[in-house]
């Protein structure tokens, strides 16, 4: 990783020569060489310094922290790659310097200034995203080879279900007259001469639509081919988990493993706010019925006690048993006053 | 209408498991054997009237309550359908339907559960191993 930075401040040092210089390395090729006006000798010193400037804020301001380089770029890339990488950015830098010294030839005028300044917009522009222009293309280069591989190798399932499905819907589609295919039925009359018979194309016409079948249903529903339907759809759509931590996945969203974190009452959600209280003290539902004293009073405490014990009921539960006793007494008042047991009224002993 | 009822008439026939093949027609039916089926349905109103029977059972099989009381709800105990009495329920293997020898944690037949034990199907299930 070092090294890579290494070589891109050397990168950079190569261009400030280059552009220090004033001859870019390609433009000999060309044959082109730049007219250096000695009028404007003061303004070339003027636009060196303004590129030195900038060239110096380029330096300058791509310091990118060692995490974010890790991040954003292969730290130690394969020895092939970089190579062929490498080169790719050399020509790209040459071709972008090459491009804007032809550019400001054409345009004319200050030569040197106006490919400068290309230059430094160019690159100014890549600046503030916080990289430099050959780091990107670094990136850029990287994932295309990779993608172009993966596609070369192997389609993804998605494309497989689909491409499994179109074939199925081709070879389904049931091969009636009317859909007939019409290609280049229609055209061959044409072509023809009068002296050849010609052959009319029965089923290139205009349907009528009269013996159009539409989906004529008698109220009968078909359950088991529509879940099979069903069935089929998910299992075209869905896809098996492909190692096992998507495994624990799929098991946690069935319920069929613990959810972090850890909680004893997990899928308990009915009596998630119910106040253990509630459960245990169940004396209160007694009031206002029951009497206070006497065998019914005795029986229901019990019936309360045993109730408060049991961990499977619910409170609605709970309630509804107590509740179940109070009609049936009260159902059987008649009796009950004759033996002398419902009779005593909470307030008589209250007092 | 014609198809409509013979679905829901075929669909009848599905689901009452007291006329298995309604005498014309041998239908497969998710149960074992006749017994099986019997079981089940005692089960069923086992559950059903498990609530009521319990609170009444309750008045009745206790010291407290008056003679009188108790007297009635056992008439009313009485008047439940005997299918409706837990002590009717046979515990029967839930594959085979056998009668005798069920592993009572897992509802099946020893054979059954043998062979399924053999196939590393249980599990939990060690063979025993000592020595």
């Amino acid at each position: 990783m070092m090294l890579s930075k290494l070589r891109f401040k050397q990168r950079e040092i190569r261009i400030l020569c280059r552009l220090l210089s004033g001859t870019p390395p390609d433009q000999t090729n060309d044959g082109k060489i730049p007219e250096i006006k000695p009028k404007s000798q003061e303004k070339q010193n003027e636009s060196t310094t303004k590129i030195q400037e900038l060239l110096k804020k380029m330096l300058a301001e791509p310091k990118i922290s060692q995490e974010e380089y890790e991040k954003k770029f292969v730290v130690a890339p394969e020895r092939k790659k970089r190579d062929t990488i490498e080169v790719k950015k050399e020509n790209i830098e040459e071709s972008l310097t090459k491009a804007a010294t032809d550019v400001a030839e054409a345009i004319g005028g200050d030569v040197k200034q106006t490919e400068a300044e290309l230059l430094s917009r160019v690159l100014g522009k890549i600046n503030q995203t916080s990289t430099t222009l050959s780091d990107l293309l670094v990136g850029m280069k990287v994932d295309r080879s990779k993608e172009t591989e993966d596609q070369g190798r192997k389609e993804t399932r998605g494309q497989q279900v689909r491409r499994i499905a179109s074939k199925s819907a081709a070879q389904s589609r049931p091969r009636q007259y009317e859909q007939r295919p019409q290609t280049g039925r229609e055209n061959r009359p044409e072509q023809k001469s009068l002296s050849q018979p010609i052959s009319i194309n029965v089923f290139g016409g205009e349907l009528l639509g009269i013996f159009k079948q539409g989906p004529t249903n008698y109220g009968t529903k078909l359950e088991v081919w529509d879940h099979l339907n069903q069935r089929e759809l998910t299992l075209a759509t869905s896809q098996p988990p492909s190692n096992y931590f998507e495994k624990m996945l799929l098991w946690t969203e069935q319920g069929k493993v613990w959810k972090f974190p850890i909680n004893n009452e997990q899928g308990m959600e009915e009596e998630e706010n119910v106040h253990f209280s509630e459960h245990i003290f169940l004396d209160s539902h007694l009031e206002g019925w029951c009497p206070t004293r006497g065998p019914i009073r005795h029986f229901m405490e019990l019936v309360c006690v045993g109730l408060s014990k049991n961990a499977f009921y619910t409170v609605q539960e709970k309630k509804d048993h107590i509740l179940w006793y109070k009609e049936y007494f009260e159902s059987k008042k008649d009796l009950l006053n004759e033996i002398g047991v419902w009779d005593i009224t909470p307030t008589e002993n209250t007092v | 209408m014609m198809l409509n009822g013979i679905s829901s008439f075929s669909k009848f026939i599905w689901r009452s498991q007291e006329v298995p093949g309604f005498g014309f027609q041998q239908l497969r039916n998710k149960w074992a054997n006749r017994w099986m089926i019997r079981d089940v349905k005692r089960r069923r109103l086992n559950a059903e009237h498990f609530l009521e029977r319990t609170r009444i059972n309750a008045m009745r099989r206790n010291t407290v309550l008056p003679t009188e009381i108790r007297e009635i709800a056992d008439k009313e105990i009485n008047k439940f359908e005997l299918n409706a009495t837990p002590s009717h329920i046979n515990n029967r293997c839930a594959v085979t339907s056998r009668p005798r020898g069920v592993v009572k944690e897992w509802r099946l037949s020893r054979i059954v559960w043998r062979h399924l034990a053999d196939y590393n199907k249980l599990s939990g299930v060690q063979r025993a191993m000592w020595g």
